[in-house]
């Protein structure tokens, strides 16, 4: 069942990080913004096409020795996780190591070829862009927090009835495999959990909302329709991922209050349900912004180009602006948004309610 | 409705900002009623902070282009809501001055400036006649 588990996981994993340059925008290139004007410089080309074969093959082998391994040297379990956390960092590393090579090698050819240096650089907006804007309002957002509501208090009025231990943790076969004794607070430590994950979902998705819309100069219509379409997806898929934390949490603490539900058959097809969600959630965004994805047939011809902001991702992968109000952005190389290091409210978004939870772990764990 | 910021100009962004809201409701890109994004939205989609935003729409107001409600956010005006005061048309002749002066200064014919504005017109496909 772990090898299974892993084994999807890492060929998920493995094929976002070989299609990655495939998929983010095409100005911007291992983290370096290219100018629409050089898009198409045939070293780009090959960079790219190189770092998904060697990723893609060294990935391959990686899950080969690891098979290889698991059945002849892995006896415990606890081997046996090491070895696969092991080879996911493995090809984790190649593929960042091949990002950095590339990343300087861009680097370089963008500083001896000039590119851009004569260039205006501007920054496009749709005015009326924002009453086109499809996310989903808030309310979708709290909706779960009357389920959490509802369970804890259901868990209070049934407190007798709940076993002198509670389960707080689950081992990949589905069976719980850690429990603490019984006290008030012990018994809606998952509820409490759920409600933190419930508010940081709210909060990404309010922070997502408040973030640029970012149009291409040369492609602003394009541009603009990827971007509405890409946020709206993004509200539906937190939706659903926070329901579905709603529904997998609201099963773990059902199954501690009756504790006969609690066989690993009935638990298992729950967790396997959860991580095809979120994985397939993951696909299906990375598929749809590679159709979205405004291609330039050949160099652009123009007098303008993007603002580049290079100077505020530092290793072109962590962005560090104080200017810019956005709390998240779009990964430059990677699926997905990232947090602007700069800007507190990302801090608090994301940051209190992990602290809240190593809190609640803490003293109930 | 597209706008477009150089954030290395000389000019400040907020008048960049100002500049271009006005251009649009003159080619009739924005209509009057039509509302702007709100302070925080606008600042966001630009990169800059809200302030810079807030200056912006707050000058819009003072000349009479727009109406901040603090509710439903800032609404261009009508055309008879922001119909030209004598002291407007005093402001607008007085800031025209120095850049004709220039121009003589320089060495621009008085046919040359015409020309200039009428280019203007042109530019924003307005019809100069009557002007």
């Amino acid at each position: 069942m772990l090898l299974f588990v892993f084994l999807t996981v890492y060929l998920f994993t493995l094929a976002l990080q070989v299609f990655v340059p495939y998929i983010v925008r095409e100005t911007i290139i291992f983290g370096v913004t290219v100018p629409e004007q050089n898009v198409k410089h045939p070293a780009l080309c090959n960079m790219k096409k190189h770092y998904a074969q060697i990723v893609g093959i060294s990935g391959v082998l990686l899950l080969m020795i690891m098979i290889f391994s698991y059945y002849y040297f892995a006896q415990f379990e606890a081997m046996q996780s090491m070895l696969l956390l092991g080879c996911l960092f493995a090809m984790l590393a190649v593929s960042m190591t091949l990002y950095w090579i590339n990343h300087q090698k861009i680097l370089k050819l963008k500083k001896e070829g000039q590119w851009g240096l004569t260039i205006k650089q501007v920054r496009a907006v749709d005015l009326t862009a924002r009453s086109r804007d499809e996310m989903l309002p808030w309310p979708f957002y709290v909706i779960p927090f009357g389920v959490t509501a509802l369970l804890i208090i259901f868990t209070f009025r049934h407190y007798d009835q709940i076993p002198d231990h509670i389960a707080v943790h689950w081992g990949p076969s589905g069976e719980a495999d850690s429990w603490r004794s019984k006290t008030y607070f012990t018994a809606i430590s998952l509820p409490l959990v759920m409600l933190m994950i419930q508010c940081m979902m709210w909060g990404i998705v309010d922070s997502i909302k408040h973030s640029a819309i970012k149009l291409a100069v040369n492609r602003k219509e394009e541009s603009l329709e990827e971007q509405l379409k890409s946020r709206k997806y993004m509200s539906w898929s937190i939706m659903l991922l926070s329901y579905a934390f709603t529904i997998l949490f609201t099963v773990l603490q059902l199954s501690n209050i009756y504790p006969s539900m609690a066989t690993a058959k009935s638990l298992l097809p729950v967790f396997i349900l959860f991580l095809l969600l979120v994985l397939g959630l993951v696909l299906v965004y990375a598929w749809k912004k590679r159709k979205l994805r405004v291609s330039y047939g050949d160099n652009v011809v123009s007098e303008v180009m993007d603002v580049d902001e290079d100077r505020y991702w530092k290793g072109g992968l962590i962005y560090v602006n104080r200017q810019d109000p956005s709390v998240f952005v779009e990964k430059r190389f990677g699926v997905g948004w990232t947090m602007n290091f700069a800007n507190p409210r990302g801090y608090i978004v994301i940051g209190l309610p992990l602290l809240i939870l190593l809190f609640i772990s803490f003293f109930s764990l | 409705m597209f706008i477009q910021i150089e954030p290395q100009s000389d000019v400040p962004i907020y008048e960049q900002v100002t500049r271009q809201i006005i251009e649009g409701i003159v080619r009739g890109e924005m209509k009057p009623g039509d509302t702007l994004p709100s302070v925080r939205s606008l600042a966001a989609d630009l990169g800059v902070n809200m302030h810079t935003v807030n200056k912006s729409y707050h000058e819009l107001e003072e000349k009479g282009i727009i109406t901040i409600r603090a509710k439903s956010g800032a609404i261009i005006r009508s055309t008879e809501e922001r119909a030209l005061t004598a002291e407007q048309f005093q402001q607008i002749e007085k800031s025209l001055k120095p850049v004709v002066v220039e121009g003589m200064v320089l060495g621009a014919t008085a046919e040359q400036i015409e020309h200039m504005i009428k280019k203007v017109f042109s530019d924003l496909q307005i019809p100069a006649e009557g002007v």
